[in-house]
């Protein structure tokens, strides 16, 4: 084992990250959180208009991308990106953040692979209340992929398994900020009978191992691998159990949010906001939907034959939707701009965020939409390079190292994109 | 079946003709190793090999030396960047010799298919299932069984499927998530097993106090005062209050009075109840349902047809409202009224809430409604020359009542706590393990549990005592946890190093699992002990009685639902009528119509063509079929030359094929591709550019556009023909003859040339002439094809349907090694006429279903 390796071990261990500090000043320990950089990572369905690509003169911000204007000097949109053999024309975001051949594993007819926000949440996050939070918009349409493909998030875990998101904004505040009546008596009773149910099923399983054929081991190493998932949690409730939540920076949401709408992707933008800004996580998902959207264009079709439709109308249609859906982006820009940070810098500068798609439009997954903002990086509104292709992967590995991940290599790809960090 | 030896091009020559006849069924017979189809071979020779050689290598590709067998993921990834190549026409480039559209049209299909099958093979797992979890709609239902309580599912996450179903052990994974999910789910189980408690008093509203002779004639009275004056200032208004009403608000008043007026003179003198007419006149009756908890409840009203026509009977609609989002919100169900003013009846209706709705609202729909009746249509029974229309007939409401919540379940407590929940202190822990003990005999599927088991779970019985919880609690904290044990969790199987036979047990659960959603009852049960199960007869008698008992609507439903993929119909924007009125019987036509064929054991063949439809009241009327009342399905005939009868005739399958507004014959022909012949065309090419539209053309000229590009037509020809035909039905599946053009092409000031919409859609003629997926068979419109179908391809549907019961039933995706069993339980189908009941009960005595 090479010493990096120890060294996070313990780190994620002991949670050495709280401890550390504690030996300097109170205010050291708020610039070194403030400087630690967060990620954000959102992904949405059914790809953009075909007017995303049109303007080859790379002056996106004065045309078709000028709601975004304000924010021109801190993001990138990143051209001629694309996972290649790792992308489906049905699929938004199943391999988003994975770039994984989903077909490449004999005797699995899915089998997906780590997303890269949980490699920063294995590295980065531990210290945190939550790792990484893992959200999504309800799937409105009742049915299908809702135009993400398989999955219920962008976050896979380590052994492929999709993560099941947060889809309720309530859930979302009472995880930040507390709310439950519980005592902590009852708290610490509820961990302890946890705990020692995990020892059990640990037990119970390796007797029930001896009765079973291979293939279903495998799937027992699924359960088992699940318990210590949750035993992990419960070393962190234990930890955590003496911190006080965070005061609410935010209203309380109410009940009746429509899935996808502007509505919607504001209070989750704000509610993101204040989980980074109280220090709650480091590392965050979200997987829109655009549903509400559309209902609010009075599109009542379902969203999916947007992307079929033609002609002079849903190419409006479809420039409207991913108009509404760029303002909520640069609200959400703005709010986390207004915070200003322990170091000096605002939010937005201690935040690496993404918002892509691995469609195009129509059955397009070559040069997905995709945008880099904030976190200091080095901006430059476009990068382009038109002569060659590269791997989504590249952006993904440059967000980690960016943050601070020591991965030299993600889903294939050990390139980054110079030009951002450059 | 051909049999080859791999490798070896020179051999395929003799064989090529033999492959021409054959599509999409070309694959390996003997081994999983998928080998590139010949045809493909010899194009590429043909094409590419000038260039991409082993020694020149254009663009780093040497097709030379690339396998042709396509057994590893590489090989498949490289063939597959052929393919994109190809589908993208880049290759071979302008300058070079270019293959004619049919040939490039015939490599694209067979390399598509060939990389499909490879990736199957390559994904096989030999037709082994695995252990697996139980779903949400399988576990909520073990633990109601176990408990006897109705189990709340909402807090469990989705289950991924594979390819629609959600039993399949391989796809259904598990996260600490999940866990916790299930954990919370138990609990929440556990507080509802309660001794059973009296039950709850009936509560019976009045609907009097709304209306009444007396206040009807009153209030016309008032308000016809008031209208005719002419200056009107409303009677429960001050003068100040009503001049800042607007006028189209001051238009409502007019509806009082108008609305008072009909009943006035159209309906019986009722000092009781009140008449719901239309929604749109402002009739319901509100049923709060906002502060009852979660569950099933039985709602019954004294209720009668009232105003003219009643012998006509009514329809009364139950429309369900709660303030989330849900894709329940606003759904209708029916109920057929009989009653009349003079012999009203009560009518039951079961009805379910989630705990989020807030009311369900009765409303009244009139058979022969116009569609566009609306307030102006309310004005017209007042003119002297008039039929009887719609808003002189009503439903008249007694009182209504609501009785629940009802649990089918018989709640377990007194059996779960034999002796009561106070034991004196030195009896308590042997108490406690004995009621244990028991309850994972049952939970763990009448297996014993370990003693190691039973001393995890009392640490949980332990350490509750310790932290003040009462005796009840304890226990039920160890219960708990043994819901979530992987005993209870997942539908275990033991076996051995090789595929063999279940034993008596495992083949029970696997049974009740299939059929039942859940665990085996007593009767099942007694033929694990004498391990009966196992001889073919009394496993036949046993499926026979399981598909009678009522738990085997949860296979009718799920298969039926998960094989048609029918759940895809809630994401269809119909318009509100329909979506309120005909979409929940419309969803219900294709299972009941499976139900009927299996209780009678029918051929299946009636799912792609039959000379009855089985359909309730509602579905009857918008069929226009005579003389069908009330809410039950039942076969009624239909005459020979018929739109209706089999699946393709149904209205939820040709609304599927269609985006409520629209239909999409592309969906509707690969329906009839994947789920008639057994043939599903692969997803679309990524990348390659969708069809550019003239917005003057049909929809049929417009994709038959996909003829003109070899990398559409590689697949769009096979299946493109039967959404022609089925362009007959229209987006809610009723007949046409003419399709509406609603765009035009205009020529803009710079030449370019936009769609615009026309005020007045121009009708044209549907063609609806095609050929059968072999690209020869005619037919000239849906009825020739619907015959052709049925008399041609029972084999390839009951195929289909046989995989569809591999997968729901066995839980894992079809094996090459299944090929046998099934060409053999389609082949005894087909000799037996394709009989509904006889082919689920081949396919339990299969080796397949037996073994693990």
């Amino acid at each position: 084992m090479t010493t990096k390796v120890k060294r996070r071990t313990f780190l994620a261990s002991s949670g050495a990250f709280m401890a550390l500090p504690k030996m300097e000043s109170l205010a050291g320990e708020a610039v070194a959180q403030a400087d630690a950089k967060k990620l954000v990572y959102l992904g949405f369905n059914f790809g953009c208009s075909p007017n995303w690509w049109e303007d080859n003169t790379g002056d996106y911000f004065y045309k078709k991308l000028k709601v975004l204007k304000n924010h021109q000097k801190e993001v990138s949109i990143l051209r001629n990106f694309d996972a290649s053999s790792a992308g489906n024309p049905h699929w938004g975001t199943s391999t988003l953040l994975t770039c994984h051949d989903v077909h490449s594993t004999p005797g699995k007819s899915f089998q997906n692979a780590i997303s890269c926000d949980q490699v920063a949440a294995r590295e980065l996050g531990q210290a945190y209340r939550y790792p990484s939070l893992v959200l999504s918009s309800p799937n409105s349409s009742g049915s299908g992929d809702g135009g993400w493909g398989p999955g219920h998030s962008l976050s896979w875990n380590e052994r492929g398994d999709a993560i099941p998101a947060m889809t309720s904004p309530l859930d979302l505040y009472h995880a930040l900020f507390g709310g439950g009546k519980v005592s902590k008596e009852e708290q610490v009773y509820r961990l302890k009978q946890k705990r020692s149910m995990m020892d059990s099923l640990v037990s119970d399983i390796k007797r029930l191992n001896r009765q079973l054929i291979p293939e279903d081991r495998e799937k027992m190493e699924q359960y088992t691998s699940s318990i210590r998932q949750i035993e992990l949690d419960i070393a962190r409730a234990e930890k955590w159990i003496d911190t006080p939540f965070p005061k609410a920076t935010v209203d309380k949401p109410g009940p009746h949010i429509v899935s996808g709408s502007p509505e919607e992707l504001d209070l989750m933008y704000s509610l993101i906001t204040a989980a980074l800004q109280s220090g709650s996580t480091r590392v965050i998902t979200y997987r829109q939907s655009t549903d509400g959207i559309l209902r609010k264009l009075n599109f009542a079709s379902e969203s999916h034959s947007l992307n079929h439709l033609r002609g002079d109308e849903s190419l409006k249609l479809n420039d409207s939707r991913d108009k509404l859906r760029l303002q909520a982006l640069g609200r959400f820009f703005d709010r986390m701009k207004a915070v200003t940070e322990a170091n000096g810098k605002s939010l937005f500068d201690n935040t690496i965020s993404s918002f892509a798609c691995n469609i195009a439009y129509e059955h397009r997954i070559k040069d997905i939409p995709a945008v880099v903002a904030g976190g200091s990086l080095k901006h430059r509104s476009v990068i382009h390079d038109k002569d060659h292709t590269r791997k989504s992967a590249d952006i993904w590995l440059t967000t980690l190292q960016a943050a601070g991940c020591e991965a030299e290599s993600f889903a294939g790809s050990s390139t980054v994109v110079g030009d951002l960090i450059g | 079946m051909m049999l080859r030896s791999p490798h070896a091009i020179g051999l395929w020559l003799p064989s090529l003709l033999v492959c021409g006849s054959l599509f999409w069924t070309w694959k390996t017979a003997a081994s999983s190793t998928v080998e590139i189809h010949p045809r493909v071979q010899t194009f590429v020779g043909q094409y590419c090999l000038d260039c991409h050689s082993a020694e020149k290598e254009k663009g780093d590709l040497n097709l030379e030396d690339l396998s042709f067998a396509l057994d590893d993921t590489s090989t498949a990834q490289y063939w597959q960047d052929v393919l994109d190549v190809l589908n993208l026409g880049e290759m071979p480039p302008e300058n070079k010799p270019q293959p004619t559209l049919e040939e490039m049209t015939q490599v694209l299909e067979d390399l598509t298919h060939s990389l499909l099958d490879a990736r199957k093979a390559m994904a096989d797992t030999g037709g082994r299932p695995v252990s697996r979890r139980l779903n949400r709609r399988e576990y909520s239902r073990f633990v109601g069984d176990l408990l006897g309580v109705d189990v709340d599912e909402n807090l469990l996450p989705d289950d991924d499927t594979y390819e629609g179903f959600d039993t399949v052990g391989a796809s259904l994974s598990l996260t600490g998530f999940h866990i916790d999910r299930y954990l919370q789910t138990a609990r929440d189980a556990l507080t509802k097993l309660q001794p059973e408690q009296p039950a709850s008093p009936i509560e019976r509203t009045d609907v009097t106090h709304r209306g009444g002779a007396r206040r009807i004639e009153e209030a016309y009275q008032k308000y016809k005062q008031l209208y005719e004056s002419g200056e009107i200032a409303h009677p429960d208004l001050d003068a100040e209050t009503y001049r800042r009403i607007t006028p189209t608000n001051r238009r409502t008043y007019k509806q009082h009075y108008l609305t008072a007026k009909n009943l006035y003179h159209n309906f019986e003198k009722f000092d009781e109840g009140w008449v719901i007419i239309d929604p749109r006149a402002g009739h319901s009756v509100v049923i709060d349902m906002a502060d009852k908890p979660a569950g099933r409840y039985l709602l019954r009203t004294r209720i009668a047809a009232a105003g003219k026509n009643q012998e006509k009977g009514r329809y009364l609609g139950l429309q369900r409202r709660s303030e989330s989002e849900d894709a329940l919100n606003g759904t209708m169900a029916y109920s057929h009224v009989r009653g009349t003013m003079a012999a009203p009846e009560i009518l039951e209706i079961p009805i379910e809430t989630h705990g989020f709705d807030t009311n369900f609202v009765m409303r009244c729909r009139q058979p022969e409604e116009p569609e566009s009746a609306d307030f102006e249509d309310y004005i017209r029974p007042f003119q002297p020359t008039r039929k009887i229309t719609w808003y002189e007939q009503g439903v008249w409401v007694d009182w209504v009542e609501v009785i629940g919540p009802i649990s089918p379940n018989k709640n377990r407590y007194a059996e779960i706590f034999p002796q009561g929940t106070t034991p004196t202190a030195s009896e308590a822990d042997a108490y406690a393990q004995s009621i244990l003990q028991r309850f994972g005999q049952r939970a763990f599927r009448g297996q014993a549990p370990d003693p190691a088991d039973i001393s995890s779970t009392l640490q949980f019985y332990h350490l509750a005592e310790e932290n003040g919880r009462d005796f009840e609690s304890a226990v039920k904290e160890a219960m708990a946890y043994m819901m979530i044990s992987p005993r209870f969790l997942y539908a275990i199987e033991p076996g051995g190093e090789k595929i063999t036979q279940l034993d008596a047990r495992g083949l029970a659960n696997r049974l009740a699992l299939f059929l039942w959603s859940g665990v085996p009852d007593a009767a099942l049960l007694a033929t694990v002990s004498d391990r009966s199960i196992l001889s073919d007869e009394v496993l036949t008698a046993q499926v026979d009685r399981m598909l009678k008992h009522p738990r085997a609507e949860a296979f009718y439903d799920n298969f039926m639902d998960q094989w048609l993929s029918l759940h895809e119909i809630e994401s269809v924007a119909f318009p509100e009528e329909y979506k309120k009125v005909t979409l929940a019987s419309a969803k219900r036509e294709p299972v009941e119509t499976y139900k009927y064929l299996m209780r009678e054991n029918l051929s299946l063949i009636n799912l792609i063509r039959s000379d009855f439809v089985v359909v309730n009241a509602l579905l009857a009327e918008f069929y226009g079929l005579p003389d069908v009342i009330g809410n039950d399905y039942r076969p009624v005939p239909v005459p020979g030359d018929s739109i209706r009868g089999g699946l393709l005739g149904m209205t939820a399958i040709l609304g599927m094929g269609g985006d409520g507004e629209k239909s999409l014959p592309i969906k509707r022909g690969a329906f009839v591709a994947a789920k008639i012949i057994d043939r599903h065309p692969p997803s679309p090419p990524p990348n390659v550019p969708l069809i550019k539209v003239d917005g003057r053309q049909s929809t049929r000229a417009l994709f038959e556009a996909h003829s003109d590009k070899a990398s559409c037509a590689s697949c769009h020809q096979r299946f493109d023909s039967f959404g022609f035909a089925l362009e007959s039905f229209d987006e809610l599946g009723l007949w046409r003859d003419t399709e509406l053009l609603r765009w035009k092409t205009v020529v803009n000031n710079d030449g370019t040339e936009k769609l615009v919409k026309l005020k007045e859609p121009t009708a044209v003629p549907i063609e609806t002439h095609g050929v059968l997926e072999d690209g020869k068979t005619p037919f000239a419109n849906y009825h020739e094809m619907v015959e052709l179908l049925s008399a041609q391809k029972g084999d390839q549907f009951t195929t289909g349907m046989v995989k569809g019961l591999i997968k729901y039933g066995i839980g894992r995706p079809v094996s090459f090694t299944d090929t046998e069993m099934i060409e053999q339980l389609v082949s005894e189908s087909a000799q037996n006429d394709y009989r509904a009941r006889d082919l689920v009960k081949a396919f339990v005595l299969s080796r397949a279903f037996r073994s693990k």
